[in-house]
């Protein structure tokens, strides 16, 4: 679904904030990209979702080298994937509604269907009882639901979430990460990126270090599999004691 | 197509609802300088129209030599009447002349009796073709004309001539600037306006890239809300203009009933009115275009 060959990216010459990244994801998989800050998480998410092109390496995203991508044809290859953000990014003068309408609108649903397509998303989501409320007037947790919710509704083939429950209590969290599941076991692949180890360590899903824009760890690769890691240049870090873990 | 354009009309609109102040006051500055085209039209058209009636009735007189007899006046006649420019020519003998000059000034008609002999020349009056009403046609075949044999001098009122084509020139040159003026005005008013729109917008407009909108389906409603706000411009320059012409028109009618027969003031045809309209949606809507673009650049 997704093959990333030695990626990298500089704003700045002296400063790359991707060096040589390479892994790829299946299809459905649901992958955890985590670090510490600046490791180039959100950078990397960008790069998927042709926010930014990379300075060198390839990406294929569904069969497709997004380098080779011309800017009119992003849009379409964007329509087949969810993007959720920390802060949400709602459209503060919509509805809940409409805030999820609005990517079948893009896509020039006809209403009637549209209006059915957001009422079983909002209903999924727990959030059909404020359909008509304004962002404002929602929590968190339930702005983030809204997000989900417009990410998911036509089904991506691929959802990137860039640390989704990073503003979020524990309860909505979870709330939230049934949501990933969900759409996960539907067949969407998955990449949540984040930096909270709670989340990714008890899940038994795959989990890919990036750390000064460099993968470090990746859960899929075996201590001993030399050669499955020198056709992934990726370096690996073995853990110790569990302190050291990805 | 048709879903999709409704669905551009209402995000236009909702743009519009959610600042109606901005729109509104748009629309009140397309106006205004829609409005003074508007004007200059106007009167460029009756200007326009007096001149063409002063014009239409210029006639080159060809005053014949004094030995030139009746004979020879109406061959010339024939003659000239062969000339591509000339539509019919009228020979006015002496007599017809004293006659003529009796009636237009009956006050000085002691003058002629005084002299004792008509001094007054016979002549062929020339009504000519629009095209050749024209100082430089006029000037050439007033020479041509002068060649021939038995004619002393071809005349027009060449300095009056000279001067109306002139104010005539003068008023197109003038409309092509006003018109150029108008044009760069209304797209940058239109294009301030939906630049600041786009950039309150700047959020929404990210999101709907994120869900993956296209450019043009980012672009339609600006366009539309651009194109709104000039067609409603300038449908208003027009009724503003259309009261100030009911006004202006009963007493601008008799200061001209004089001179000029009876010519009142018209005001702009439904032709040209249309295209105002069609010209303000078009401009305007090109100014958010070129709005976007900037936009677009800049983030």
């Amino acid at each position: 679904m997704i093959q990333i060959f030695h990626l990298a990216k500089a704003y700045q010459k002296e400063k790359p904030v991707l060096v040589d990244v390479t892994f790829s994801v299946e299809k459905a998989e649901f992958v955890y990209l985590t670090g510490p800050s600046g490791a180039g998480k959100t950078t990397l998410l960008q790069i998927l979702f042709c926010e930014i092109a990379p300075t060198s390496g390839q990406v294929l995203l569904m069969g497709r080298n997004i380098g080779r991508v011309n800017t009119r044809s992003v849009p379409f290859l964007r329509r087949r994937i969810g993007v959720v953000f920390q802060d949400f990014r709602l459209l503060p003068n919509r509805t809940v509604t409409e805030n999820v309408a609005v990517t079948l609108e893009v896509l020039g649903r006809p209403r009637r269907e549209i209006a059915r397509r957001v009422y079983v998303m909002l209903k999924n989501v727990g959030l059909a009882h404020r359909a008509r409320a304004y962002p404002e007037q929602l929590s968190g947790g339930e702005q983030q639901r809204v997000a989900v919710a417009r990410a998911l509704i036509d089904e991506p083939d691929i959802l990137l979430a860039d640390e989704p429950t990073g503003n979020l209590d524990e309860d909505t969290t979870r709330d939230i990460m049934r949501l990933f599941s969900d759409a996960n076991a539907k067949g969407t692949t998955v990449i949540l990126a984040t930096h909270d180890r709670r989340l990714y360590e008890a899940s038994g899903r795959r989990v890919v270090r990036l750390e000064k824009g460099r993968a470090v760890f990746d859960s899929n690769i075996r201590l001993d599999d030399d050669e499955a890691r020198r056709q992934l240049n990726v370096s690996f870090r073995p853990r110790r004691g569990g302190e050291d873990g990805p | 197509m048709i879903r999709r354009f409704l669905y551009f009309f209402r995000q236009a609109a909702n743009a519009a609802r959610r600042s109606p102040m901005l729109g509104t006051a748009t629309v009140g500055m397309l106006a205004v300088v829609f409005l003074l085209f508007d004007g200059y039209l106007l009167l460029a058209l009756n200007l326009d129209r007096l001149a063409e009636r002063w014009i239409g009735q210029v006639r080159l007189v060809v005053f014949l030599a004094p030995d030139t007899d009746p004979e020879r006046a109406q061959e010339l006649v024939l003659r000239l009447e062969e000339h591509p420019q000339v539509q019919s020519g009228v020979y006015v003998s002496k007599d017809e002349a004293r006659e003529r000059f009796r009636k237009d000034f009956p006050g000085d008609a002691e003058i002629l009796e005084g002299l004792g002999e008509n001094p007054l020349p016979a002549s062929i009056e020339l009504a000519l073709s629009r095209e050749a009403l024209e100082p430089e046609t006029l000037l050439s075949m007033k020479t041509e004309i002068e060649k021939l044999q038995g004619v002393e001098e071809a005349v027009f009122g060449r300095e009056l001539f000279t001067r109306i084509s002139g104010l005539v020139r003068f008023i197109h040159l003038a409309g092509l600037l006003f018109g150029l003026a108008l044009v760069l005005a209304v797209i940058f008013l239109s294009a301030n306006t939906i630049r600041l729109n786009l950039y309150s917008r700047r959020e929404e407009l990210e999101i709907l890239q994120v869900v993956g909108a296209t450019r043009w389906f980012i672009r339609w409603p600006f366009l539309i809300e651009g194109a709104m706000q000039g067609l409603f411009g300038a449908g208003a320059s027009l009724l503003l203009a259309y009261g100030l012409y009911a006004l202006a028109a009963a007493p601008a009618a008799a200061a001209l009933s004089g001179p000029f027969g009876n010519i009142g003031p018209v005001f702009l045809s439904p032709g040209v009115c249309l295209l105002l309209l069609f010209s303000g949606a078009g401009l305007a809507g090109l100014g958010s275009l070129v709005a976007i673009g900037r936009f677009w650049r800049a983030i």
